[in-house]
């Protein structure tokens, strides 16, 4: 009962997939339309950037532009709902936190996963669609995967410093929503990073979210596999650059939670 | 005993509480304004250490604000302690709140899984122990129902049930076994004591002396953030009772002059004024006054309390209010600051003289910063001749009742 080490990690994983089961849940326990929302919000926003840049600016340089489109908002849709909802949940928590001796992380990464879990469905109906138009989905799927563990790791590793600082600041919400109206644009979303010029290439590419657009564009949308940025490099750059995040996160997060009690 | 290792090794334990004065949250301030509010650290556990025996049960009593819930927290591992070091051996269980980790949208199953698994079990410890979790709540019949449409005794319980499905080598209890109806208070005590059969180890926090006495082994006293008497729980209880009885004079405080205080700030002047607005010194029994008090604050202070107490003559109590035990928020008074504290009063007092004690203290209810045992003294004059403390008001009556000469009914008599 004591508990060795090994059942202490199994009932922590325990833990954390109940804590997601009942985010999604309690999300959808009194919505009509359910997980349908989940596809909704990346369709709307396909259908509005798709009409600005082909029917506005008749704008063609970018060929299927719905399905490079969605395939990048989908990377930024898990990483910046995970982060948002990550952040808050320390704070909204915070009965539970003052009276109840539990490993905190499990709040912004269950917050995360949760997340996660929209986006796999989401995808898994997206990868479907394209299978039956013709595109070679199962040829790159692992990078999909890859893709998936990146974007966990960037935002579960934003989402642990910042859910630890805003309980001392409740400041980092609400900034927080502005920052990632702004990083939106500063990430390849709806423009892609070969477009920009080469001064700006350099920003473009340092910025985390950007890896993890372009490993699910490499999955789905990109020809080729490719060489330089587009291979084994961006790979490289992605995998350790989204472990260094996620590890420096936590690492704030250790710093700052044995504290939350006696701030909250 | 010697040889044993203490389940509970507690050294020198030293435990920071933060009282906020003002509170900066936001970046703006902290960038713009280079600060980040200003608090004072309070000490809400001064130098406590303690052993808690293998299958002992401790009772911590002690006034509000002295320390207990804290020592609890740290116990528990939600506070990190400041100073000194803390041992607990094997794995703890706390039953600090009821219902923590409950979400009100789902259903009381659903919520034993993730209340369960909240306070450390794993879904198959959860699992295997969940008929018995829901036999023992009572509410077989709601469990697929969700929590949102429980009543509160409902949702206590199975609160509970989830709690002490947990099976823990030591137990940790705040102030919760007064929960749901009597049986269920029964059922309560009874999984205690089989927890404590089971040789289990438990500390419990309490007011309610009775209890310790029934639970516990050993009780310590916890006043002002120290251990003050530890030993027996009569023994204990009884130290308790004294140190309440004497009342305002607290450990190390002068009693002689009656007047003691850190000296934030001080009581100038009291004076017993008429509805008229005029001084005087006796009452009449049952007409309305007031004590006035003029009080000088000598520093910034947050959230002082004011207290008045009544005694009799022989020192018995007769009367104590203060200022947050009605709910009031006091707010901010700077040092240099001058205000009048009316106590308005009606006189429901036998005939006889009353001394008035009068306090300002430190929101923690722990510190005063000067009060004054003899503030003031008044007479209570007039009544029907009555005799003792309380004015009730009496009437008396005679009736005629049915069977005799008289019309029943007929009042022979009212005074």
């Amino acid at each position: 009962m004591l508990g060795t080490k090994a059942e202490r990690l199994k009932s922590l994983l325990d833990l954390l997939l109940l804590l997601v089961a009942k985010e999604l849940k309690v999300r959808y326990k009194r919505s009509v339309l359910g997980f349908l929302w989940t596809f909704l919000t990346p369709l709307a926003m396909m259908a509005i950037f798709t009409f600005i840049f082909q029917v506005v600016f008749r704008f063609s340089g970018i060929p299927s532009f719905p399905v490079f489109f969605l395939t990048g908002f989908l990377a930024w849709q898990y990483f910046s709902g995970g982060l948002l909802t990550g952040t808050a949940s320390v704070v909204a928590n915070a009965g539970l936190v003052k009276k109840v001796a539990f490993p905190r992380e499990v709040l912004p990464l269950s917050a995360v996963l949760a997340q996660g879990v929209h986006i796999c469905l989401a995808l898994l109906v997206f990868v479907a669609v394209l299978g039956v138009l013709g595109w070679p989905v199962l040829a790159r799927l692992p990078l999909l995967l890859l893709g998936l563990l990146v974007t966990t790791l960037l935002s579960s590793g934003f989402a642990l410093a910042a859910s630890a600082l805003n309980v001392t600041y409740r400041d980092v919400q609400e900034l927080l929503t502005v920052v990632v109206m702004l990083w939106f644009y500063a990430t390849p979303v709806v423009f892609p990073l070969s477009m920009v010029p080469p001064r700006f290439a350099l920003l473009v590419k340092a910025n985390p979210v950007s890896w993890a657009v372009e490993l699910f564009r490499l999955s789905l949308y990109y020809p080729r596999f490719g060489s330089g940025w587009g291979g084994p490099r961006l790979l490289a750059a992605a995998v350790l650059g989204s472990l260094a995040v996620f590890l420096a996160g936590w690492a704030v997060f250790r710093k700052l939670s044995p504290g939350f009690a006696r701030e909250l | 005993m010697g040889q044993r290792t203490p389940a509970i090794e507690v050294r020198d334990l030293w435990e920071r509480y933060r009282l906020w004065q003002e509170r900066t949250r936001s970046l703006k301030e902290l960038i713009l304004l280079r600060k980040r509010g200003s608090y004072r650290d309070l000490w809400a556990l001064k130098g406590v250490s303690l052993e808690v025996e293998e299958g002992e049960a401790l009772a911590v009593i002690g006034p509000n604000g002295s320390g207990k819930s804290t020592l609890l927290k740290v116990l528990a591992g939600i506070l990190p302690p400041d100073r000194g070091e803390v041992k607990v051996r094997g794995r703890v269980g706390s039953l600090l709140e009821l219902g923590a980790g409950f979400h009100g949208d789902l259903t009381g199953r659903e919520n034993i899984y993730l209340a369960g698994s909240i306070l450390g079990l794993s879904r198959r410890e959860i699992s295997r122990k969940f008929d018995e979790i829901v036999a023992f709540s009572g509410l077989k019949e709601f469990i697929d129902t969700p929590v949102r449409s429980y009543s509160s005794g409902m949702y206590v319980r199975l609160g509970f049930s989830v709690a002490v499905s947990l099976e823990p080598d030591v137990l940790l209890v705040d102030e919760i076994l007064a929960v749901g109806d009597e049986e269920f208070q029964a059922r309560c005590m009874e999984k205690m004591w089989s927890f404590r059969r089971q040789g289990r180890t438990m500390v419990l926090v309490t007011h309610d002396l009775q209890a310790a006495e029934k639970l516990a082994d050993r009780a310590v006293l916890l006043m002002q953030g120290a251990v003050v008497a530890e030993g027996p729980v009569p023994e204990v209880a009884a130290a308790y009772h004294e140190r309440l009885g004497l009342g305002g004079s607290r450990p190390g405080a002068p009693q002689a002059a009656g007047r003691f205080g850190t000296g934030g700030a001080e009581i100038v002047q009291v004076e017993v004024v008429g509805e008229d607005g005029r001084r005087k010194e006796e009452v009449a029994q049952g007409e309305r006054f007031l004590l006035r008090a003029t009080i000088k604050f000598l520093e910034d202070l947050v959230e002082p309390v004011f207290w008045l107490r009544l005694r009799g003559e022989d020192g018995a109590l007769l009367y104590e209010t203060d200022t947050q035990s009605r709910a009031a928020t006091t707010g901010r008074f700077k040092g240099g600051e001058v205000v009048e504290a009316l106590f308005w009063l009606r006189a429901n007092l036998g005939p006889g003289t009353y001394h008035a004690a009068l306090g300002v203290g430190g929101p923690e209810r722990e510190t005063f910063y000067d009060w004054w045992t003899d503030a003031c003294s008044f007479r209570v004059v007039g009544g029907k001749g009555e005799r003792g403390r309380a004015a009730l008001e009496a009437r008396i009556e005679l009736r005629a009742e049915a069977g005799g000469e008289r019309p029943p009914g007929e009042i022979l008599l009212s005074c």
